[in-house]
């Protein structure tokens, strides 16, 4: 399902004193099956864009394609619930929506909210358990019983259990420690492999976009400033400081050994592994001399 | 040097469950310490904290503030030795407007209305939120009402301040506004602090380090001390500074590094010594 | 509830603003009685003018008022035709398809109309122009006499202060599980009822469960910062009563008097 925004605006409470202009300008080209970053400070309308991947809501200007949906300003668009059976947004602490008896339950709601019977549902939560790295025993007990991590798994469980095209992901690892964080944007990068997803990552962590991100969407002040890979978009370290972003570190340390060294690496590590291999082909080049 | 918190032998058992949340901690914290403590979610370091703030009792073992053995008597005596900042931001904001916040803990205190402006004020020019006195918590970002959260901490001029997870919360420029105004208060006016969190960039600016792992404390020591040993804490679930993280590697692919550094500045300039040492012995 | 202006605070330094909180409750609850004084053309207009002077004095802007009682407008109106058909006193001014309306019955309904107009202008010029603290802070203070029997007045107003504080993050929690739930399939609008009780159960537990926690961190906090109930406490808040306080005090009980010797 490929996603086109053109010329998008939102702003909320219009027609009030109270009027804000959210967003503004928004044009996005996504293609089906790709996994876009999109960053920027609190505030820089990410949000509101996500919001506008399912209807939740709908641009004051502008059309939003959608698959074979299209979403136009100014049209209140009624019939949206097969569109949101094929994008599925997990929410930022997701854990928070969760609220029936069992785990099973709960993960079967999404589900049967779009038809699927009781009993497939059921059948298949032990498959959508394993998808988020959740034993089987967890199934019968309830979600409040579990910890923070695990409750996470199961709001996102409960979203992939509606098996989504397009699945949008609003600062998924906040609060997480290290490792929970690491495992779960390996489990998506997964289902972006596996399920030929489209992944739309909503982060402020730019190590998470450069190490999984196909392209990267920087956004300020309610529109999109910057757009690109994440080696266009880290070619460039000093207009992202400009813009009052985080750098990753490998991308910090690459320009701090090129300007000791006076020299300039061909193309922006991205991951530590990128460091590591640039180094060693600088070491080795002295030694071959 | 003189010993704000006392940890002795601690064991802590939450009704109905057979395993230790905690197990024989012992630690101390001295007077202008900064000590962090870190650890994977569920490694205990949520469970001492409550112990340390009166919330749960110790199960066995004894805890002294400032002198003070905490028990039921003297809870509230040892409360009035502490400063706590929670993690969730919006869940301690008990006041209708930023000085209301402030003024909560003063009221209580039965602190009279001249002082209660001059501390109000003063706390909130050290959090540098002094120009949003009147503004009420949902005009505020999360890493503000920290900010707060901090101002009606100090403001009752504690020993010692606990950061229960104050950052987790918050974003990386919120996370930035915390520290640096924690930073700040310690190098003005010589705070006792106890921070409890999985933040690597606090733990290197901590001047000592508690790692904790199932409900014991596994290390303690100096930042470089504690990231000295690198796959051991990968093992409990901790990331390491990306400059440790290389040195390592570099190491293991036989750039022959001297140190693990802690800093990139380290770790840049010692590559360069290398460099250029090889470079020289080419060239002769 | 976007057109209703009840409830909601407009920013000001205006004579009213600057009032004691508890004087404009105390102007609110006095104008509820006086306000049936009334009776007569002259006594109404003595109201009316006075309503007027107060809405002049705190600069809220006129059509901002009107905007705010569009909501409550038809009640108004309703009320008066409904006096309008039913009084049958005095003379008959009109006949129209078998309906009599009498001249009475007009002067009734709109000396009625009037009345629940200047009443409600009354009330939401208390709370356009006090904010919601000051307004617990004024009752906290009115009702104190009342600690004697043991009424726990001081837990009352702290209570009412917090969930003051709390109503804009729990509309924010509100609107997120929504959005939440909407996405994962759940229709909030329409449906069959066994439909919308499942919405509103996936709504309600989260919420509950957010709130309990939120409560029970929040008296963590409180009480970590010393909080023991209202005993040796002092007051950030200090309500001080001026002269302006007393004069206007004064001047609500001569219009009373007015009222009182001008009704028929």
């Amino acid at each position: 399902m490929d996603i086109v925004f053109r010329d998008v605006e939102h702003r909320y409470q219009i027609n009030t004193p109270f009027e804000k202009r959210a967003l503004y300008d928004i044009h996005v080209d996504i293609r089906s099956g790709s996994y876009v970053a999109v960053i920027g400070h609190t505030g820089s309308g990410k949000s509101t864009l996500l919001q506008h991947f399912n209807g939740l809501l709908q641009p004051t200007k502008g059309t939003v394609h959608l698959g074979d949906y299209t979403i136009v300003a100014g049209k209140k668009e009624k019939h949206l619930k097969p569109l949101r059976k094929k994008v599925g947004i997990v929410f930022q602490f997701p854990e928070h929506q969760l609220f029936e008896e069992t785990v099973e339950k709960d993960i079967c709601f999404g589900p049967m909210n779009f038809g699927m019977s009781e009993q497939e549902a059921k059948a298949r939560v032990g498959e959508w358990l394993a998808l988020v790295g959740l034993p089987e025993e967890v199934r019968h007990k309830s979600p409040f019983a579990l910890s923070g991590g695990q409750m996470r798994r199961v709001a996102i469980a409960g979203v992939l259990a509606m098996e989504p095209e397009v699945l949008v992901l609003d600062e998924p690892t906040a609060g997480l420690d290290p490792r929970g964080r690491k495992e779960m944007m390996d489990m998506f990068a997964n289902l972006q492999r596996q399920k030929k997803m489209t992944i739309v990552l909503v982060t402020h962590s730019m190590e998470e976009a450069a190490r999984y991100a196909d392209d990267i969407i920087i956004m300020h002040r309610g529109t999109i400033v910057r757009r690109g890979t994440p080696e266009q978009i880290f070619r460039n370290v000093d207009d992202l400081i400009h813009l009052g972003l985080d750098v990753p570190e490998t991308v910090l340390f690459q320009r701090a050994i090129e300007q000791k060294f006076g020299i300039q690496f061909p193309e922006p590590c991205l991951t530590i592994e990128d460091v590591e291999r640039s180094l060693q082909t600088l070491f080795t080049r002295v030694k071959r001399i | 040097m003189e010993v704000a918190v006392r940890v002795d032998d601690v064991s802590f058992q939450y009704a109905n469950e057979q395993t230790y949340a905690l197990q024989n901690i012992s630690f101390q914290v001295y007077k202008g310490e900064w000590v962090t403590i870190v650890g994977h979610n569920g490694s205990g370091k949520s469970t001492l904290a409550k112990l340390l703030i009166g919330l749960l009792p110790p199960t066995s073992g004894t805890i002294h503030v400032c002198g003070i053995p905490l028990n039921e008597e003297t809870i509230w005596d040892v409360r009035e030795q502490l400063g706590i900042v929670f993690q969730n931001p919006d869940n301690q904001f008990v006041g209708t407007t930023v000085q209301d916040d402030v003024a909560f803990g003063l009221e209580n205190r039965g602190i009279q209305k001249e002082e209660m402006k001059k501390r109000i004020n003063e706390a909130l020019k050290k959090v540098k939120m002094e120009d949003f006195i009147h503004h009420e918590p949902h005009r505020l970002s999360g890493g503000q009402k920290q900010r707060v959260a901090i101002a009606s901490a100090i403001a009752l001029q504690p020993n010692v301040i606990i950061l229960d997870e104050a950052t987790s919360m918050l974003d990386p420029s919120g996370k930035k506004e915390v520290l640096h105004v924690m930073q700040s208060l310690r190098r003005e006016h010589d705070m006792t602090v106890i921070s409890i969190t999985h933040d690597l960039n606090e733990v290197a600016k901590a001047d000592r380090v508690i790692v904790m792992n199932k409900g014991k404390i596994v290390l303690e020591g100096t930042p470089a001390h504690i990231f000295s040993y690198g796959e051991k804490l990968e093992e409990m679930g901790l990331d390491l500074p990306f400059s440790l993280q290389l040195s390592r590697r570099l190491k293991n692919n036989g750039i022959p590094m001297t140190a693990d550094h802690l800093t990139m500045e380290g770790l840049v300039s010692e590559l360069w010594t290398l460099y250029s040492a090889m470079s020289n012995i080419v060239t002769k | 509830m976007n057109g209703m202006i009840i409830g909601k605070y407009v920013p000001g330094d205006s004579f009213i603003h600057r009032l004691d909180p508890r004087t404009k409750l105390l102007l609110m609850f006095i104008y509820v009685f006086i306000v049936f004084l009334a009776n007569n053309g002259w006594t109404y207009g003595i109201l009316t003018l006075f309503t007027c002077l107060l809405l002049f004095l705190s600069r809220i802007p006129f059509s901002f008022m009107i905007r705010g009682l569009k909501p409550v407008l038809w009640v108004i109106v309703f009320t008066f035709f409904l006096h309008v058909l039913l009084t049958k006193e005095g003379h008959i001014v009109f006949q129209w398809l078998g309906i009599e309306v009498y001249d009475k019955a007009i002067q009734q309904g709109a000396f009625i109309s009037l009345r629940f107009l200047l009443l409600i202008v009354v009330t939401t010029l208390l709370t356009l122009t006090t904010t919601p603290i000051e307004v617990t802070d004024g009752m906290e203070s009115l009702l104190s006499p009342l600690k004697k029997w043991n009424v726990p007045v001081h837990e009352l107003a702290l209570m009412m202060s917090i969930s003051l504080r709390f109503i804009p993050t729990l509309m924010e929690e509100t609107e997120k599980i929504m959005k939440a739930q909407t996405a994962r399939g759940v229709d909030f609008s329409s449906g069959p009822l066994q439909e919308r009780m499942k919405a509103m159960t996936a709504l309600l537990v989260p919420l509950f469960i957010s709130a309990f926690k939120r409560a029970e961190e929040l008296a963590v906090a409180m009480e970590v910062r010393g909080y023991r109930g209202s005993q040796n406490r002092t007051k950030w808040r200090e309500l001080t009563w001026g002269r302006i306080d007393t004069a206007f005090m004064l001047f609500i009980g001569l219009l009373a008097i007015a009222l009182w010797l001008l009704r028929s």
